[in-house]
């Protein structure tokens, strides 16, 4: 998950980094407004989340007094899986050569790196295996222009190292002031005058530095699968619940979702469970529910009375089948088949339960 | 001597709070050599442990070697580097959401003075032999025995773990990973590890998509000759989204679910679909049996 182009690039400014000149715009109108004062030629730009906006049609440059038309077309469609409900206009911006500069937590290096490429724009992973340069840093301090500046000439050559190197420093910097995955600036533009320019700018955020939704508590991961999905999923343990969801596809079953409700630490809270529910209500084409718990150190007999509690509270419209495994699991079913729920051990259960649900 | 089993001779708790007051009493109970415990202040006791201010101090009086942190995301970072400069050598870390660039500056301060990070995010290790439990993995079903299990998820480990224990099979190690992008210890590292145990006769790894720990065991698994099975789990995960662990993503086409068993299997790895079939792949994997 990433910032939108437009938010991205304006922490990108704050940090000192030169962007194109431009508008987010919510309208033609206002697309048209933007245009107006931004040269003959313009961007028009959908501010989605996703890696290949032009490829679906999300990025377009033409003449200035085209811009309405263009950004029309755009709030027209999806890009990238995603409705447009904004566009970025922006001047278009003659360059000279285009470099690829990224900051990122390297899984591989085990540290942040910086990553030069010398050549920008799609398909930069390719790119970069051919012509680009990484420099791991230290976490506990970044690198010095002294230790930036050979890389910037190993991989561009002599001209404009020092501009280069700035904004690298630059780049370095927002990445540790907003402790990102990635800070990414592709394509970077070198031009006749000034400093270079970024005409994209990517920030991915760290999952762990985003503070939980406001409708969403701590601890809970929902991810809708398939909108037409037959088995609504409600599980703990984000590996157990990746498997599940891989075997209910085995079988041919549809899962409509993945949920991880982390029942371990409910701690007579019913509210992860009721939420769960609740988040499965708008699948329409559900036939079962597949609850899945195995216990490690839970105690089931509190999950169960939840359980139960919930289900009579506000009965789904499918039927629930739960798989309950682990420390006194047997009981944890036996309580829940006399209050007229179906209660499995395994998984292997769980699926063929779900199988006959859905007919 | 395997670092896992001289390192854990001795061992102290990293924080007092609820996390660590859940799990305490069942480490205690296990048999866990547990030492001492470090909070902010120090004194008292703790669950019968001595409470030291810090974990210099903590180490200084009792010597120990290992950690076990129930801290909370904010502070665990500086507490595992703590740690490091204190002279423990392996050090589990349970918190989940830890930061990357802090996991990061723990990572390297570890590197620094040799220390052994298991996790964040992990549900803990444990050596039955050794009586040795750090963390809350739920060690009452198994029993010693020969099988090493390194995973990145915990709840599947316990299916894992439940199914050997359905074939009589117990466990020699026991080790979670953890389910984050940046690791303390992958498979690589943890690997040689777990085969210096004496127990240890076959190993089982659980992986995910996303990152690439299980292409990068797959070559020191291959020169290992021990009877290996695997299970990976994210095979229908959808592209380019962490599905609940913040490792389990599949970035620009990398981490895929055929790439990790083409490795494992051209390793010679047996790798499997449920937790049920582990017992049968390994049994196979030792009679070398066609599968």
């Amino acid at each position: 998950m990433q910032l939108l182009e437009h938010e991205a690039k304006e922490l990108a400014r704050q940090a000192g980094i030169r962007t194109p000149r431009g508008t987010v715009a919510a309208t033609p109108a206002e697309a048209a407004a933007a245009a107006a004062s931004l040269g003959a030629n313009v961007a028009v730009k959908a501010q989605v989340a996703g890696k290949n906006r032009a490829a679906d049609g999300g990025i377009w440059i033409g003449p200035a007094p085209e811009a309405q038309p263009a950004a029309a077309a755009m709030f027209a469609k999806t890009v990238c899986g995603e409705p447009v409900r904004s566009v970025l206009v922006e001047e278009s911006v003659a360059t000279d050569s285009e470099a690829y500069l990224g900051v990122t937590v390297s899984q591989r290096h085990r540290a942040p790196v910086i990553l030069f490429g010398a050549a920008g724009g799609s398909g930069i992973e390719r790119r970069f295996a051919e012509t680009g340069t990484t420099l791991p840093f230290s976490p506990s301090r970044p690198p010095a222009r002294r230790e930036i500046e050979p890389i910037v000439r190993a991989t561009c050559g002599d001209t404009a190292v020092e501009p280069l190197t700035s904004v690298a420093l630059a780049t370095t910097r927002l990445f540790r002031q907003l402790r990102a995955q990635t800070v990414e600036l592709n394509p970077l533009a070198l031009v006749a005058s000034g400093a270079p320019v970024a005409l994209d700018v990517r920030v991915v955020p760290d999952p762990a530095t985003v503070p939980p939704d406001a409708t969403t508590p701590a601890n809970f991961d929902f991810l809708a699968l398939d909108r037409g999905g037959t088995v609504g999923v409600v599980s703990t343990g984000a590996g157990g619940t990746m498997l599940l969801i891989d075997l209910l596809v085995e079988h041919g079953l549809r899962p409509a979702n993945f949920c991880d409700m982390r029942a371990g630490s409910a701690r007579g809270n019913p509210a992860r469970i009721q939420l769960a529910l609740t988040m499965l209500k708008p699948f329409h084409r559900l036939r079962c529910i597949a609850i899945n718990v195995f216990a490690g150190i839970t105690d089931l007999d509190e999950f169960t009375t939840l359980l139960i509690a919930v289900l009579r509270d506000d009965p789904p419209a499918v039927p629930v089948i739960a798989r309950l495994q682990g420390r006194r699991s047997d009981n944890a079913r036996a309580r829940l088949r006399s209050a007229g729920y179906q209660a499995v051990a395994t998984v292997d259960e769980l699926l063929a339960a779900c199988a006959e649900a859905i007919g | 001597m395997s670092l896992l089993e001289d390192a854990t001779r001795s061992a102290i708790l990293l924080g007092t709070g609820q996390a660590a007051t859940r799990h305490a009493a069942r480490m205690l109970e296990y048999r866990t050599p547990l030492v001492a415990a470090v909070r902010p202040g120090g004194g008292g006791r703790f669950h019968g442990l001595p409470v030291y201010a810090a974990v210099a101090e903590a180490v200084d009086e009792t010597g120990a070697t290992a950690a076990i942190a129930f801290l909370p995301p904010q502070t665990v970072a500086d507490a595992l580097a703590d740690a490091a400069s204190a002279g423990i050598r392996l050090a589990v870390c349970v918190t989940e959401g830890v930061a990357a660039h802090d996991t990061l500056r723990a990572l390297e301060a570890a590197d620094g003075t040799g220390m052994l990070i298991v996790g964040p995010n992990s549900p803990g290790l444990a050596l039955p032999h050794l009586s040795v439990l750090l963390g809350f993995l739920p060690v009452e079903m198994t029993a010693p025995g020969g099988v090493a299990i390194l995973s990145r998820s915990g709840t599947l480990s316990y299916e894992v773990v439940l199914a050997l224990a359905g074939a009589n099979l117990g466990v020699s190690a026991w080790v979670g990973v953890g389910g984050d992008r940046i690791k303390g210890s992958t498979f690589s590292d943890l690997l040689p590890l777990v085969c210096q145990l004496p127990e240890t006769e076959q190993i089982v790894l659980v992986g995910e998509v996303g990152g690439d720990d299980e292409e990068r065991v797959a070559e020191t698994l291959a020169a290992l000759e021990l009877p290996t099975a695997a299970l990976i789990a994210g095979r229908y995960a959808p592209a380019g989204v962490a599905v609940g662990h913040a490792g389990a993503i599949i970035e620009d086409g990398r981490g895929m679910y055929k790439e990790k068993v083409a490795a494992l299997t051209a390793a010679g790895v047996a790798v499997v679909s449920r937790p049920t079939d582990i017992p049968e792949a390994l049994t196979r994997q030792r009679t070398g049996a066609p599968t």
